[in-house]
Formats: C-alpha cells, structure tokens, sequence
C-alpha cells in the first residue's frame, strides 16, 4: 500500500503540472490534439482523488478529534473540492462526448467551465499526490 | 536578501497599484491625449512586469509554504501561507493563458472567445492586485525581520 501510495502520489503531482501547462497552451491550439487524451487522463485522476480525499475525510472523522485543525481543514476541503471538480468535470466532459463542442445560446458557457475544471485539478491533484507522498512516509 | 526583498516587495507593490489604478481609470471616460487601445496606459505594457510579479509571487509563497513550521495547529501563518500559494497557482496558469492569446490569437478568434478571454480578466486583474499586493507587503515585512 505504502509503495502504491507514493506512485500514485507522483503520477497526481505530475498530472498537476502537465494540465497546467496544457491549461496555459490552451489559447496556441498546440495542445488541440491531446485533449481527448487529456480528458481520460483527467477523468482517471479525478476519480483517484475523490477516493483517497474521501478515506483521509472518513479517518479523520473516526478518529473522534473535535477541534477544528489542520488535517481536518485539509481533508475536508480537499474532499468537496474533489465532489465539486467532479461534478463540474462530468457536466462538461458528458455535453462533450453527446453535442460536440457547443454551447448553450451565444455564451461560451462550456470553455467557462473548462477553464474552472483545468485550474481544478492542477490544485487538487498537486495536493492530493503532496499528501499521498507525505502519508506513504508515515 | 533583505535588499534582495525590499526590491522585489515593492516592485509587486508598484504593479499592484498600478494595475489597480489602470483597471479603476479603464471605464471612466476620462480623455487623455496618451490614451490608447482603450487604457490610460495600454495593457501591452504592464502584462510584463505583471508576469515578472506573478513569477515572483508563486517562487516567494512556494518558499514561505516549505518553511512553515511542521505542527497540526491552524494559525494565522498557516492560512495565509497556504491561501496566498494556491491563489498563486491559480492566478499563475490564468494570467499566463490569457496573456498566450492576448498575444498570439485574440485579433483572428471568434467574438465569443474573445469575450471570454475579456470576462478571465476581469477576475485576474482583481486577484492579482490582492495576490502581488499582499505578497508585497509580505516580502517587506519579512526584510525588515532579517
């Protein structure tokens, strides 16, 4: 678990910094290509940090500590962050794959949200792999 | 160092106020001879030294968050840390995607995404001004405790 852990902990980190220069290289059209593997890739992560995310929340809570601190400030924001990213993500990436690359009447609602969903998971995959890592030497 | 972040402290400061200044005159009407492209001073002007900013925003905090004290206890230190390096994430990959098609594609891109990049900047100008001002302010600080 502990070696498994600490892999999956690098790929979050790494895939953090790939979308965030994929994410910056977005108005270049050079990553047009790539965002179909993007979104798979992405989709995979997400998932990843929903449930390491939702095990650090669930062993905080049992573990009875009352006072508001830091793992309780990080396991929490990290697990909605990742329901919120989630959701966003799903919305987005299923109006993809049904309509195209449409929007909703004249505003580019879709590119909105993807630029919310990008800048997402480069925070929360950064923070989820930095914990990962850190929890795998403990 | 203390030189080293008095200089950059106030650089950010200057940016910031800039920034704020031009983006507060943008809309008022005001007529002035120099006026360009819509700006009291043109945007094509102070994104570079708002990169330089940025660049120093996320190195500085990125330092201040791996130097914080190892300890479960949620102070005034530990927030501010750790808001002022995500929020400098955030407005790193922003600023600097937004720049990439001010630059390269933002006269031949369709009017919607055009529009979409004009409503990005509006949040990133605002942020950025809290972000480097604060940071700034941060950096000044730390200078005159060394």
């Amino acid at each position: 678990m502990r070696g498994l852990k600490q892999i999956l902990g690098v790929v979050h980190v790494v895939y953090a910094v790939v979308i965030a220069v994929a994410f910056v290289l977005w108005p270049t059209g050079a990553v047009d290509d790539f965002w179909p593997i993007i979104n798979i890739a992405s989709c995979v992560v997400i998932v990843l940090a929903l449930f390491f995310n939702y095990l650090r929340k669930r062993a905080h809570d049992a573990s009875g500590d009352d006072g508001i601190n830091r793992e309780y400030l990080e396991s929490n924001l990290l697990f909605y962050g990742s329901v919120v990213l989630a959701m966003l993500f799903a919305f987005n990436w299923i109006n993809l794959l049904a309509n195209g690359a449409t929007d909703i009447g004249e505003l580019p609602l879709h590119d909105w949200v993807w630029a919310i969903v990008d800048v997402m998971i480069a925070v929360i995959s950064g923070a989820t792999g930095m914990h990962l890592i850190r929890s795998s030497n403990d | 160092m203390r030189t080293l972040y008095l200089v950059l402290g106030t650089f950010s400061i200057l940016v910031a106020a800039t920034v704020a200044f031009n983006q507060i005159i943008e809309h008022s009407g005001l007529d002035v001879p120099w006026q360009e492209a819509g700006s009291i001073i043109p945007w094509q002007y102070i994104n570079p030294p708002m990169a330089i900013a940025v660049i120093i925003a996320i190195l500085y905090n990125l330092r201040r968050k791996l130097r914080m004290p190892d300890s479960d206890a949620v102070t005034r230190d530990y927030l501010e840390t750790n808001i002022l390096f995500y929020a400098s994430i955030i407005l790193t990959t922003t600023f600097f995607s937004n720049w990439l098609f001010s630059v390269n594609v933002s006269s031949e891109a369709p009017e919607d995404i055009q529009l979409l990049y004009l409503t990005f900047w509006w949040f990133i100008d605002p942020a950025f001004i809290l972000i480097s001002g604060i940071t700034g302010y941060h950096m000044i600080r730390d200078a005159k405790r060394l």
